[in-house]
């Protein structure tokens, strides 16, 4: 699955670090998303999608 | 109050490891009073039993503890890890018990050096055989899973 993870975070000017605050989980964790290594669950997905106030399908894609 | 939900998602090796160090220290700790208190004869028996499940309940409480702090990516490292790594050193350490059943002798003796061994010693070695090839394969498969995941 891809995401455009890394490319809403950079337009906020967020580090890792930062977006990992946001979401209440791990900078390893953001890391792993953003390099589509691992797909999140739909809660987090959802939170994700709340974070950057756009819907799910704007930010992932197949 | 450390708060190992904060801990566990800023730093989650850290974390693991601070969880797994105060487990092995209680184990520890419990280990050496137990140790002592057999010696005692039975109401040492059930103060050693006292200890143990004291100490079984503090070591779970950290767990617990631990676990809520993960985040879920963390947790399925773990999930992961279990399952495969867990599993391939059970299978891995049952055949090799299986493998030093059928080569002992006809007297129940297991072969080579361990011939000496007593019935009870050789359960023991081979429940810690297992236990530790568990634990050995699930943190092969946990680094595996995790640090292929988590670079940058």
């Amino acid at each position: 699955m891809n995401n455009r993870l890394k490319v809403l975070r950079a337009e906020r000017n967020w580090s890792q670090a930062d977006l990992a605050e946001h979401l209440g989980v791990s900078r390893q964790t953001v890391n792993a998303l953003e390099t589509g290594r691992y797909d999140p669950s739909l809660p987090l997905a959802f939170k994700i999608a709340r974070v950057f106030d756009q819907p799910i399908e704007s930010i992932f894609s197949e | 109050m450390v708060n190992l939900q904060a801990m566990g998602r800023k730093a989650p090796l850290r974390t693991y490891l601070a969880a797994l160090a105060a487990s092995g220290l209680i184990g520890a700790v419990a280990a050496g009073i137990v140790g002592f208190t057999l010696n005692l004869g039975g109401i040492g028996i059930a103060a050693a039993a006292i200890v143990t499940a004291v100490a079984v309940a503090l070591t779970v409480w950290i767990c617990l503890l631990w676990w809520h702090g993960l985040d879920e990516a963390a947790r399925e490292a773990h999930k992961w890890a279990w399952w495969w790594g867990g599993t391939a050193g059970t299978l891995l350490g049952g055949l090799g018990i299986i493998g030093l059943s059928i080569v002992g002798d006809a007297d129940g003796r297991l072969p080579g050096g361990l011939a000496s061994l007593s019935q009870v010693d050789g359960i023991r070695l081979a429940v810690v055989t297992v236990l530790l090839l568990q634990v050995g394969g699930y943190g092969v498969a946990w680094a595996v899973w995790w640090l292929a995941r988590s670079r940058g």
